[in-house]
C-alpha cells in the first residue's frame, strides 16, 4: 500500500472495532424482534396452491382497496381558531401557541403535521401503532411516544424541545437523524445546528398540553415533583464510574455522539468542575471534547488528567492525545513538548512509534533537521515499513 | 458490472475453538438468541468494515442477523457456521452496494458535487472515514469489496481472494484498478488530499528520498 499506508493506518485506527455500545444496541433490537416473532420461527414451508390463492386474493383486495379511498382526514389548524388543544382518538393532543398554524393529516397508521409557522406542542401517547411525523420546512421530527414542542419561524429557524421520551430529528444538512431525549433542546437554521440539554425538572408549560402533574410524576418515575428552578445537573454524578450512575454526557459519549455529549457538558457547567472528575471521566471528557470540536476543553481535561493522576493508564495515552490536540490547534511547540514527554515517560507505549513519526514532521517543519534525522533513523530501525517511512527515508538520505 | 463470485471454500478463518467457545447469555435465552451470540461478532465485524458511517448500517446489520439466525439450521456442518455467516454477510452487503449503484444510476443524486470540509476542528477521524467511504462508493462494487478489505482491514491478497471468491490474480487486478481509481478520487477531495499529502511532503523537503 506504500503511499496509501499513512492514510490507511489512520483510517484503521479511527474505524476501530465495532463499538460495544453499538453491538449492545443491535443485540437489544434483535431480542426485541425475536421475542415478538418467536412464534413465527422457523419459517414454515407453504404449499404452492396456498401462495397462488393468496396472490389472487391479494390482487382482488388491492383492486377493491384502489376503488375505496383510504380514510384520510386532513384539516388546517390555526391557533386563533382553536379553543384548546386538538385531541385525537388515541388520547394524543396537539396545541398551537398564538400565531401558529399548520396542516394535520391523520390516517389509520400515521399522523402527519406540517408546521407552517409558530410553535406547536405535541403530547403523543405511546404504545399506539401510529407513526407521527412533524415537518417544519425541510426538517422532520419522528416520534414514538413523547411530549415535545416544535417551532418554525422566520429565516427557517427551527427548534425542538423534548420534555419526555425520545424523538428523532432529520435536518436537511445531515444524513443521519439527531436523536433527542428529555431535556434536549435543538436549535437550528440553515447550516447551523445546536443541541443543548436542560436538566429534567418537570415539564415546562406548553400551550394546549393535556398532561397532568400526576402523569408527569409517573413519567419521571418519581412521586415528588422536581423543584421548579433546579440547579444544573449534579456534577458528582459525572464522577461516578458505575454504569448505572453514568451521567447523560457519558452515555452519549459511549454511543459515539460526541457533539451531543459535549453540548450536555456545556449545558451542565461540568467544565467548571473538572477537578472533581475521576481519571476515567476526565479521559472520556477529553475524548468527547477532542472529537466533538472543543480542543481547548480537551487540553484542559488532558492536562488535569496527567497532573492529578500521572500513573493512571488513561494518563499515559493522555500525553500522546494532548500532543495531537495541540498539533490540531496549530500550537506546534506545545505539541512537540507533549510528544517528547510521552516518548520519555512511556517508552514502550502503544503510540510511541506514531509519536516519533509526528515528532519527525514537527521537527522538520520548524527546521530542526538534526533532531528530525535522528528520530527518522530510530523510526526506520523499529518500523522500516511504517506509515512515516517515506518521510523518514527522505530525512536520512543526505541532500545533494 | 462484474459480479463477485460466490466463495466455494470456507471463507472465514476461525480458530478451532470458535465454534465451541462459551457464550454468556441470559437464563431465559431462546435458541435463536443463542445462535445470535455466536454469529453476531462475525456480522458486526463485516458490517462495521463496510458500513461504519452508513445511515442504513443498523438496518442492514439486523437484516443479516435475522437472515442468518433463521437459516442457521440449514448449515449441515456446525463448525462451518461462522464461515457461512461471513459469506451471507459479504454477499448481502455486496448486493446492497449493487442495488445502490443501480438506483444512483437511475436517479439524479449522482450529480451532487463538491463537498467542503466540515467546519469543526476535529471531526477529523469521523470525517476521514466518512469521506473515504464516499469515495469507495464510487468504485465498481467488485473492486470496492476487495479494496476495502485491503485499505481498512489490511487483509492479505490470499484473504481478499478467498473472501471475494476469486483467484489471487483476479484479486490483484481488482486491487490495482481500485487503487488507481481511489487515488484519482482522493486527490479531488479537499480533506483527504490534504491529509494524504501531509506526511509525504514536509515543508522545504523533497517528498521522496
Amino acid at each position: 500500500m506504500d503511499e496509501l499506508e499513512p492514510l490507511a493506518a489512520e483510517l484503521r485506527e479511527e474505524l476501530g472495532k465495532p463499538p460495544e455500545a453499538w453491538q449492545q444496541a443491535q443485540r437489544a433490537r434483535f431480542r426485541q424482534g425475536v421475542r415478538a416473532r418467536e412464534g413465527h420461527f422457523p419459517r414454515r414451508r407453504v404449499a404452492p396452491w396456498v401462495i397462488a390463492a393468496s396472490s389472487v386474493l391479494a390482487v382482488v383486495l388491492s383492486v377493491v382497496a384502489f376503488h375505496r379511498p383510504a380514510t384520510v382526514d386532513e384539516r388546517w389548524l390555526v391557533a386563533e381558531e382553536l379553543k384548546g388543544p386538538v385531541r385525537l382518538d388515541d388520547g394524543s393532543s396537539i396545541g398551537l401557541e398564538p400565531g401558529g398554524r399548520g396542516r394535520l393529516v391523520t390516517e389509520a397508521a400515521a399522523v402527519r403535521f406540517d408546521l407552517q409557522q409558530g410553535r406547536a406542542s405535541f403530547d403523543v401517547v405511546p404504545g399506539r401503532r401510529r407513526a407521527w411525523t412533524i415537518r417544519a420546512g425541510k426538517n422532520e421530527v419522528r416520534v414514538v411516544g413523547t411530549r415535545f414542542s416544535v417551532f418554525f419561524g422566520a429565516g427557517e429557524a427551527f427548534e425542538v424541545a423534548v420534555e419526555r421520551g425520545v424523538v428523532a430529528v432529520r435536518v436537511p444538512d445531515r444524513n443521519a437523524s439527531v436523536e433527542l431525549t428529555a431535556g434536549d433542546h435543538l436549535q437550528g437554521s440553515p447550516g447551523q445546528l445546536e443541541v443543548t440539554h436542560v436538566p429534567a425538572r418537570g415539564p415546562a408549560p406548553v400551550a394546549g398540553s393535556a398532561s397532568t402533574s400526576e402523569q408527569q410524576a409517573e413519567e419521571s418515575g418519581s412521586a415528588v415533583p422536581a423543584p421548579p428552578e433546579g440547579p444544573a445537573p449534579s456534577v458528582p454524578s459525572a464522577t461516578a464510574e458505575s454504569p448505572a450512575l453514568r451521567a447523560d454526557w457519558q452515555l452519549r459519549y459511549a454511543e459515539g455522539k460526541y457533539a451531543e455529549s459535549l453540548a450536555l457538558v456545556r449545558a451542565s457547567g461540568l467544565a467548571k468542575h473538572l477537578g472533581e472528575l475521576s481519571p476515567g471521566a476526565l479521559a472520556e471528557l477529553a475524548d468527547a471534547a477532542r472529537l466533538g470540536g472543543d480542543p481547548e476543553l480537551a487540553v484542559r481535561a488532558l492536562t488535569l488528567l496527567i497532573q492529578r493522576f500521572p500513573s493512571a493508564p488513561a494518563a499515559r495515552d493522555g500525553r500522546f492525545l494532548l500532543g495531537r490536540v495541540h498539533a490540531l490547534r496549530g500550537d506546534d511547540a506545545a505539541a512537540v513538548e507533549a510528544f517528547e514527554r510521552y516518548v520519555r515517560n512511556v517508552p514502550s507505549g502503544r503510540y510511541v512509534n506514531e509519536t516519533r513519526g509526528r515528532l519527525m514532521e514537527l521537527y522538520s517543519k520548524r527546521g530542526d533537521a538534526e533532531r528530525a534525522r535522528s528520530l527518522a533513523r530510530q523510526y526506520l530501525d523499529v518500523t522500516p515499513n511504517g506509515p512515516y517511512q517515506r518521510l523518514a527515508r527522505s530525512l536520512v538520505t543526505p541532500e545533494r | 458490472m462484474p459480479r463477485v463470485r460466490q466463495p466455494v471454500d470456507p471463507a472465514w478463518k476461525q480458530s478451532a475453538s470458535d465454534s465451541t467457545r462459551l457464550l454468556l447469555v441470559p437464563n431465559e435465552a431462546t435458541p435463536s438468541e443463542l445462535t445470535y451470540e455466536r454469529v453476531a461478532p462475525v456480522v458486526s465485524k463485516m458490517v462495521w468494515l463496510y458500513l461504519a458511517t452508513d445511515p442504513e448500517r443498523d438496518d442492514v446489520a439486523q437484516d443479516i442477523l435475522v437472515a442468518v439466525v433463521r437459516g442457521a439450521a440449514s448449515v449441515r456442518e456446525p463448525s462451518q457456521l461462522e464461515a457461512w455467516v461471513a459469506k451471507v454477510a459479504f454477499n448481502t452487503i455486496c448486493n446492497l452496494f449493487r442495488r445502490r449503484k443501480l438506483v444512483r444510476w437511475l436517479s439524479l443524486e449522482a450529480l451532487s458535487g463538491y463537498e467542503p470540509p466540515a467546519p469543526n476542528i476535529d471531526f477529523e477521524g469521523r470525517e476521514l472515514v466518512a469521506r473515504t467511504q464516499r469515495i469507495l462508493e464510487c468504485l465498481p462494487v467488485a473492486e470496492r469489496m476487495a479494496f476495502t478489505l485491503q485499505l481498512l482491514e489490511n487483509a492479505s491478497l490470499e484473504e481478499i481472494a478467498r473472501r471475494c471468491g476469486c483467484s489471487d490474480r483476479t484479486a490483484r487486478r481488482r486491487l490495482k484498478a481500485a487503487r488507481e481509481r481511489f487515488m484519482r478520487l482522493v486527490k479531488r477531495d479537499p480533506v483527504l488530499a490534504r491529509r494524504f499529502a501531509e506526511p509525504l511532503a514536509p515543508e522545504g523537503r523533497p517528498s521522496d528520498g
